[in-house]
Parts: structure tokens; sequence; C-alpha cells
């Protein structure tokens, strides 16, 4: 239950401008008339997309067609992440940035990294979000009118959702790899296939001095597959809390500059795990000094 | 990646290249091009050169229509449809240039290599090339 008080209203609004802002930053620059100019020949339609006809792709798939869906996830997450009518533009967010994500995933593969942030725009979609830190708040449309749970609740299971992620991912690497994973070759051999082409995000070459350290890589490798069982205890023991965050945060920088594989979206999503009321308290406290300060001054 | 790196086993990649109308021949990142496809581009190269978009329940109907020109899928060579990719790229590049910049692409083509196994050296065994002319 103290993990649930933990929680609030605050804590809610500011994860809900946090998601919504990461799709909206990540929407603004990118561009979609490029994306429009794909050939629509190669796209293959995943899970629900395949429910729509072709025409419909053939229609989405131009540069006007793209840059007016880019227009439409702009307002949305802008009107989302601001708390403007709070629960209507989540639900459309929801819709939108599904839709979009789906089209990248029908062309490349179901990567993983925005998942947990589209998980997260459901749990909002169908949360009182919007009742603080939010336009419609501040406005009185909305105020803070249900019990603790109802605030707590959303950003446990945001909490918990991403704790999943993780400690399902050490588990399928050992189901699927069972001790072969901690091979000293495991870690050099993928780095170095992800450095190879001119296709990813980036081009570093830290993978290929990884061959002359492979003696000590199962050790490192190990304590990486230890972190992801452990991360479930972020939630429950907030000692813990910030080691285990900031090792994900040199864990996903390492992947980018060793792999060339990079996870901006999760790393975003760490926010969900700060006492938004306890940063609020100490805003609070930061204003007062400061005015009392003035006054004094003056 | 869940399966983890096996040194024994071959991989190929690929590297995407232009060739400019002042005869160089351009390494291309295609994220400059496409940066929506951000962590996706590999992974949109491998499926288009497996000829995936050919393989689904229901099939584009230009795709269809490949399908009967070429009399089957098992007729269908590899990367069926990497020149309309390879062209829609080398259109974007050329429109981030200057109509009379000698950068300008002439040609765009996708180079195929492969990592033999067993040991970490000899990265760059050439297998094949997609090229479309621009």
């Amino acid at each position: 239950m103290k993990t649930l008080r933990a929680g609030s209203a605050l804590s809610l609004g500011v994860s809900r401008t946090v998601v919504h802002g990461t799709f909206l930053i990540s929407v603004l620059a990118t561009s979609f008339s490029a994306l429009g100019q794909l050939p629509v020949t190669i796209l293959r339609p995943t899970g629900v997309m395949k429910l729509l006809p072709w025409g419909f792709y053939d229609r989405l798939l131009t540069p006007s067609g793209m840059v007016t869906l880019k227009w439409a996830m702009l307002l949305s997450l802008l009107f989302g992440m601001a708390g403007i009518f709070t629960s209507a533009f989540t639900k459309v967010s929801l819709i939108l940035v599904l839709l979009y994500q789906g089209l990248v995933r029908s062309f490349g593969h179901y990567n993983h990294d925005e998942m947990l942030a589209v998980y997260y725009l459901v749990i909002l979609a169908f949360s009182p979000c919007g009742d603080a830190f939010s336009w419609d708040h501040w406005t009185r449309r909305r105020q803070i009118t249900q019990a603790r749970f109802a605030y707590g609740y959303p950003v446990l299971l945001m909490q918990l959702l991403m704790a999943w992620l993780y400690f399902s991912s050490a588990l399928v690497k050992l189901r699927v790899a069972g001790m072969k994973y901690l091979s000293p070759d495991n870690f050099p051999v993928l780095a170095i296939y992800h450095s190879l082409d001119n296709l990813h995000d980036t081009s570093f070459k830290l993978a290929f001095w990884l061959p002359r350290v492979r003696g000590v890589l199962p050790f490192v490798v190990g304590i990486v597959l230890l972190w992801e069982l452990l991360f479930p205890l972020a939630v429950f023991w907030r000692r813990s809390r910030w080691w285990i965050l900031g090792f994900g945060i040199i864990f996903h920088v390492a992947t980018l500059f060793f792999m060339n594989v990079f996870f901006p979206y999760q790393l975003a999503m760490y926010l969900v795990f700060v006492d938004w009321d306890k940063v609020a308290d100490w805003l609070n406290q930061k204003a007062n000094d400061f005015r009392l300060a003035q006054d004094t001054a003056s | 990646m869940m399966a983890g790196g096996d040194l024994e086993a071959g991989r190929s990649y690929c590297v995407l290249r232009g060739e400019t109308v002042s005869g160089e021949t351009i390494d291309i990142r295609p994220i400059t091009l496409t940066n929506a496809m951000s962590q996706r581009t590999w992974s949109m190269v491998n499926a288009t050169i497996s000829n995936q978009s050919f393989k689904l329940t229901s099939i584009h109907p230009a795709n269809v229509l490949l399908l009967e020109r070429s009399g089957g899928i098992e007729n269908l060579p590899y990367g069926a449809r990497m020149t309309d990719l390879l062209a829609a790229w080398g259109k974007l590049y050329n429109d981030q240039q200057d109509s009379s910049s000698p950068r300008r692409l002439k040609a765009v083509r996708i180079d195929m290599y492969q990592w033999k196994s067993g040991r970490y050296d000899d990265y760059a065994s050439f297998v094949m090339s997609w090229r479309a002319e621009l």
C-alpha cells in the first residue's frame, strides 16, 4: 500500500506530460514527408495493421498523407502533454501513435524501444491523468476528486510494466540461449554485427575492441542479466531505485557506443520513478527561500 | 538479440552507397534520408532483400502483378523491390543537394557483404549489389 500511496495526482499528471512530450519531440524531429516517399510495396502490415486495406496505405504513404498525420499527431500530443481536454486528447494521441508505430514497424522490425511508452499511453488514456498538472486543472475544468488510489495505481502500473520488461528480457535470454548467453563471444559478435553496416543510426566502432577483452565479458554480461532480474526492486525498495536506474542509464549509453543500439524512449520513461510531490515541495521551498531573501534585502 | 551472438554463424550486412555525377562513390547513411526509420532501417533492408512483402496473406496489388509476371515467388530474384527503395532514397538525397552540386547522385546502390564465421577478422566478403539509376 505504501507503494500505491507514493503515486499522486501530481505524479500522474507529470507522467502524462513526460510520455506525451517524449512522443511530441520525436514527431517534431521526424521527417514524415520523407517517410511518405518510401515505396508502399515493401510494407508488411503487422498485427491489427493487416485489417486496413491497401487503398488506405496507398493514400497514407504519400508526402501529403504523412504530413497530415504529422500535424494531427503534433496537435493531439501537444494537447495531451499540456492537459487540454485531457480525456479526449490522450485517447486521440493513443490511436494516432498506435497507427504511426504500427506503420514504421510494418517497414522494419518489432523494435521495443518505444513500446513501453506506447503502453504508458494506454494507461494514461484510461486514467484521471488530467486532474493535476494540466491546463484543465489550472482552469478549474478538472479537480482532484478521486481517492489517492485512483492516481497511485496507474503510476504503480507504469513502474511495474518497466520492471516486467527488464525482468522478462533476462528470462527470455536465459530461456532461448541458456548459459550460452554468458559465452565470451556473445557480446562481441552482436556488437560487431551491429557496427558493420551503415544502416544503423550511429556508426561507433568501439565494438571492434571487445574481442581483446573477451575473457572478462561473461562477467559483464552476467552483471547486466542480474541487473535486469533485480529491476523489480526499483518499484518496491526505494533505497535501491536510484542505483538500479543509474545502472540502466549507463547500460543504455554503453549499448549506443558499443552496439549502435539506443533506447531513448525507455530512458525518458525512467522519469515515472521520480517522486514528483517531493520535487514540487523542494521547488516550493526554494521559491519561498528566494522570496524571503528578496524581502529581507528590500 | 535474445539468442546472443555466435562466432561460428556467418552474418551478412549491407552498406548504402551513391555514385555522384562527378564520378565519386560515397557512403550514404539512410538515417539522414528517412529518420522515421530510426533503429529499424537495417531490418527494413533485410526484409526487402528476402522479399517479405511478397509472402503476406494479403499482398499489395502491384506485388501480385509482379508475382504473376515472374511466375511465382520461387522465380522472384532477391530484393525484387530493392530498386524502388533505392530510387526513393536517391531522390531524397538529391533533394538535399543544390541542382548544380557535383555531389548529386546519378545512381544509388546497396552492397551486401558477409562476415564469415569463426574469427574476428575478414569482415567484408562481397556477396552482391542492387543498383538503381536515377
